[in-house]
């Protein structure tokens, strides 16, 4: 069964299979041969043409966590076919959320409030930054999940928004 | 010399401090707030107190818990650290009051250093240049108009009470002066309740270069050459390395002399900072003292074989230095670089969490001065500095090789990092070649984003080794495949990529 991701708003489907003692990763209509597969513990390395690449993974929860010639990718399972985004800004105009965790600060605005794009309506604080939520769109705010003081974690949603009719 | 001292301070330099103890035979007594209980820094004391709640204010800064901890702990004398209490002149009044020896400058200098006006006239006084125009702190909008022609432009208009770029203005023209002064007290009111704002020389492309110094009770001061620190993002270093690309050795002792000056003329005894920008008519200008052990100290131990925290205890402790200025050297060539928890594809944001794997790189010329643990949760309390990478090698060209492959085998999962940021630097021409400055991340924009091509192969082979180790033949993925966690992985249909 091929598997679909996709990695800087490219969609791609992947698929491996085995030939003799090598391995086939067919990405889109392109076919790579991968050789030299070992793997211990979480971390592993493989040969693509004359290239080593060493990576490390590890999977929490629905995402799985991939060090590879260093650099990091972290790349979201969702089930089934769908696969919906996992950042702040994918998520929709209507949400606003931390890409940070940390500690809600300040909260700016109440249910029912009228609010225009770029108003702050949430400051996160973390070691020591402070970052400013603003709204990205015209509104009004439907509801609210946080109080201040409380610790909010990366991507929940802080604040829903009920966008203006154009 | 000690019996005891308290570390007044977490992480990597906590650990840092305790190493330098135990090697001068001194016990050592930790402190540590609520959610730091399990943290790294405690497996290196020999003793650990609760000393608050997890907030800076209420723990780390917590002044009164810490004199009664070290009473408690009868310790001879307490070591800050950076950051938190290190340069704050009521904690080392403090500590004198209580009888404690306080491992810094006396309160007196660090207060006399911690005075932007107070040591810019201090230091102009002893003929150590400063930046024109900073004398003008305080000064009225029509002493600032007359000040910016003597000046020469370009100028740069800042807020007196301020910090982080709010109410700066850079002037390149008369005709702009007036309106940018009253932005800038604008901005600087708002963001400070005070529309003070003075006048400087606007240096184009410095370079950031401090002088490592040491100044024992008894008079005698050495330097132990510079820092190049200009990579930097928000106004903080990331990289530093040893010697400069910018200096020779005749601008590199009159630099040093300048910095011995500088703590001369302040009294101030322990190690200290000094630190310059050079601009592109290589002149330098003082900007201030740190007072502390810097955390890039390393580099300098790496190049002059002098342990400065060793220093730092033995100078608090009465002793001399038993160094002289014509026996110090620099041999070959350290950098390090800062491993924070943040992501720089989203402006450098923090990012705390729990590090669910990690690999510390090792070899030659490679030291890791580390404040991590696999499965530690890196809380959002403090600042996000988790480690620090520092390489020595014979030359600059090998040492930037050997950081670059060591960065490539440090691994944390579970948080981001800056790791592969670092690694990019390190590959750009203008770090390779040494000729960099201040302004280098915004320059450098483009070659310092993720590599986007030519990736997507590699990244989608490690994933289905990855995750479909059960399809993965035997025999090729001996060894490792069963430790594997792989059932749930076959009905999984999509994934994608979270990184922007």
């Amino acid at each position: 069964m091929p598997y679909r991701f996709s990695y800087l708003n490219e969609l791609y489907e992947v698929d491996v299979r085995q030939e003799e003692k090598q391995h086939v990763v067919v990405i889109g209509a392109k076919e790579y041969l991968v050789d030299e597969i070992n793997i211990k513990d979480n971390s592993a390395s493989f040969r693509i043409g004359d290239k080593r690449h060493n990576f490390y993974f590890a999977r929490c929860n629905d995402k799985i966590h991939i060090a590879l010639d260093g650099e990091y990718y972290m790349i979201g399972l969702t089930s089934g076919s769908r696969y919906g985004a996992e950042g702040p800004g994918q998520k929709g105009d209507n949400v606003i959320a931390s890409s940070m965790p940390g500690l809600l600060v300040k909260l700016s605005v109440k249910v029912g409030d009228k609010i225009k794009s770029g108003d702050t309506l949430v400051i996160v604080e973390a070691m020591k930054m402070q970052n400013e939520l603003r709204s990205p769109v015209d509104g009004e705010v439907k509801q609210v999940n946080f109080k201040e003081g409380e610790q909010v974690d990366a991507f929940q949603t802080i604040i829903q928004i009920e966008p203006a009719e154009e | 010399m000690f019996n005891r001292i308290l570390i007044a301070n977490r992480g990597e330099i906590a650990i840092r401090v305790a190493r330098a103890c135990r090697e001068l035979g001194i016990g050592t007594v930790g402190i540590y707030s609520t959610v730091d209980e399990h943290s790294l820094h405690l497996r290196h004391m020999d003793q650990a107190f609760w000393v608050g709640d997890s907030p800076p204010h209420a723990s780390y800064l917590n002044m009164q818990a810490i004199i009664d901890i070290a009473r408690q702990a009868r310790v001879d004398a307490i070591h800050p650290g950076y950051g938190f209490l290190a340069e704050n002149s009521r904690f080392a009044e403090a500590c004198e009051k209580a009888g404690i020896v306080f491992i810094g400058p006396s309160s007196q200098a660090l207060s006399l250093v911690g005075d932007k006006v107070a040591s810019r006239k201090t230091v102009q006084e002893v003929g150590v240049p400063i930046i024109p125009g900073m004398q003008l702190i305080g000064r009225g909008a029509s002493v600032l108009k007359k000040s910016a022609a003597e000046i020469g432009y370009p100028v740069i208009v800042k807020a007196s009470m301020g910090g982080g770029g709010k109410g700066m203005r850079i002037v390149r023209n008369a005709d702009d002066l007036e309106a940018s002064i009253a932005a800038g007290q604008r901005e600087a009111k708002s963001a400070f309740g005070d529309e003070t704002v003075y006048l400087e020389k606007y240096i184009e492309r410095p370079r950031h270069i401090e002088f490592q110094v040491l100044r024992d009770q008894h008079g005698n001061a050495v330097h132990l050459f510079e820092r190049e620190c200009s990579i930097q993002r928000r106004h903080q270093k990331i990289i530093e390395e040893t010697p400069s690309t910018a200096l020779d050795g005749d601008l590199r002792a009159r630099m040093g002399e300048a910095a011995k000056k500088v703590i001369e003329a302040s009294d101030y005894t322990n190690a200290g900072t000094v630190e310059f920008l050079l601009d592109e008519s290589r002149r330098f200008y003082f900007l201030e003292v740190n007072a502390r052990v810097q955390v890039e100290h390393p580099i300098t131990e790496m190049v002059t074989g002098v342990d400065l925290v060793h220093q730092q205890i033995m100078i608090a402790a009465g002793e001399r230095i038993g160094l002289e200025q014509a026996a110090i050297r620099q041999y070959g060539h350290a950098i390090e670089a800062r491993i924070y928890a943040e992501d720089p594809e989203n402006n450098f944001l923090p990012c705390p969490g729990k590090i669910f794997y990690l690999n510390e790189p090792s070899g030659p010329g490679v030291r890791v001065d580390s404040g991590i643990f696999r499965g530690w949760e890196v809380p959002p309390h403090y600042d996000p500095i988790l480690s620090k990478m520092i390489v020595w090698a014979g030359d600059r060209r090998v040492a930037i090789k050997r950081i670059s492959n060591a960065l490539n085998d440090y691994v944390i999962l579970g948080i981001k990092t800056n790791l592969g940021f670092l690694k990019r630097i390190m590959s750009t021409a203008k770090f390779s070649e040494g000729d960099y400055h201040t302004h280098f991340i915004d320059d450098n924009e483009c070659a310092l984003r993720m590599p986007d091509s030519g990736i997507h192969t590699a990244v989608a082979a490690a994933l289905l080794i990855a995750t479909e180790t059960g399809r993965v033949g035997k025999g090729v993925a001996e060894g490792g495949a069963g430790q594997i966690s792989t059932t749930p992985w076959q009905e999984i249909g999509g994934w994608e990529i979270g990184a922007k």
